[in-house]
């Protein structure tokens, strides 16, 4: 059953999608570059778990990142589906498992990440960090589904066009 | 145009270099094996959403543990290894054994699958009560 999610998007951001360190040969995978914070949500990810409980599971995501991106490809038994309102909004966990990073999972070759934190209460939507970080998965595929000069690439593994959200054009 | 900014990955590779090699590999190779047994079991049930479901029930197991074992996160003991790879036909473990105080070193046993044993040269069926004693003799250059 979907849940139905009232949260607040961040609707006008500023915001780029740029390769992440993590891509290879198997799958290509995006980041988002939030000019608000001047940083990418995956990094604020990782900047706000470095230094707790978390930091070995952080080790853990980008040691899956990195498989996925040269060696498996991004399967979609490997994220954890359901719950959000658009279909390809997903996670992926790690050990400790209630740490998670938000994804958008386009297909095997071609993922985008977003940021994410440890869940520490029964329902993600009663955590104001989990939810902002949903929105922002569901935020940038509603984007995506709307702009007309972004699109991928024939043979699946990247995006071709402007990556660049809400900024001026001149 | 507004001015773009650089992300900074300095965190992202500071953490990635406490990865070590061995550790990476490990993670490669738990996920190369998810990707194993997902192939597997959906060259067995078919490549459609309630695959799972059929690999479960004849696992014996609940969807929830499949779930978990095709995240590629999950450590396997070596007998659930053996119960999947029979039940998919497919091969997960191979397992060398060699005895040089019996035998020179050029004479290994590689046992494939839980009832095949495999040599470089003719794959043989050994019956489970006889491998005890079963041993193949054949020019292998250990690599």
């Amino acid at each position: 059953m979907l849940a139905i999610l009232d949260v607040n998007l961040h609707n006008g951001k500023k915001y780029y999608l740029a390769k992440h360190q993590t891509s290879g040969d198997k799958c290509t995978i995006y980041t988002v570059a939030v000019h608000e914070i001047k940083n990418s949500l995956f990094n604020r990810f990782l900047d706000e778990n470095n230094a707790t409980n978390y930091h070995s599971g952080l080790l853990d995501v980008i040691s899956r990142l990195t498989s996925i991106g040269s060696k498996t490809g991004a399967l979609r038994e490997f994220f954890k589906f359901g719950q959000w309102r658009d279909e390809r909004v997903c996670y992926l966990y790690a050990e400790p498992p209630d740490l998670r990073v938000y994804c958008i999972w386009l297909s095997e070759k071609l993922i985008i990440i977003g940021g994410g934190a440890g869940k520490s209460v029964a329902k993600w939507q009663d955590d104001i960090k989990l939810t902002e970080e949903v929105s922002w998965m569901i935020q940038v595929i509603t984007d995506l589904s709307n702009k007309s000069d972004i699109a991928i690439s024939k043979d699946g593994y990247r995006f071709e066009g402007n990556l660049k959200f809400n900024y001026e054009t001149t | 145009m507004d001015n773009d900014f650089k992300i900074d990955d300095s965190l992202f590779q500071n953490l990635k270099s406490q990865i070590s090699q061995h550790d990476q590999n490990k993670t490669n190779n738990r996920m190369l094996l998810a990707q194993k047994i997902i192939s597997g079991a959906k060259a067995k049930y078919g490549d459609k959403p309630g695959y799972k479901s059929a690999f479960a029930r004849d696992m014996g197991k609940d969807p929830s543990i499949i779930s978990r074992w095709l995240s590629g996160t999950h450590n396997f003991e070596i007998d659930t290894l053996f119960d999947i790879q029979c039940l998919l036909n497919i091969t997960l473990i191979q397992t060398v054994v060699s005895n040089k105080n019996e035998y020179d070193n050029k004479t290994i046993l590689l046992i494939s699958g839980a009832n095949t044993i495999h040599t470089t040269q003719e794959p043989k069926y050994v019956p489970v009560e006889d491998r005890a004693e079963y041993r193949f003799t054949y020019n292998y250059a250990l690599s």
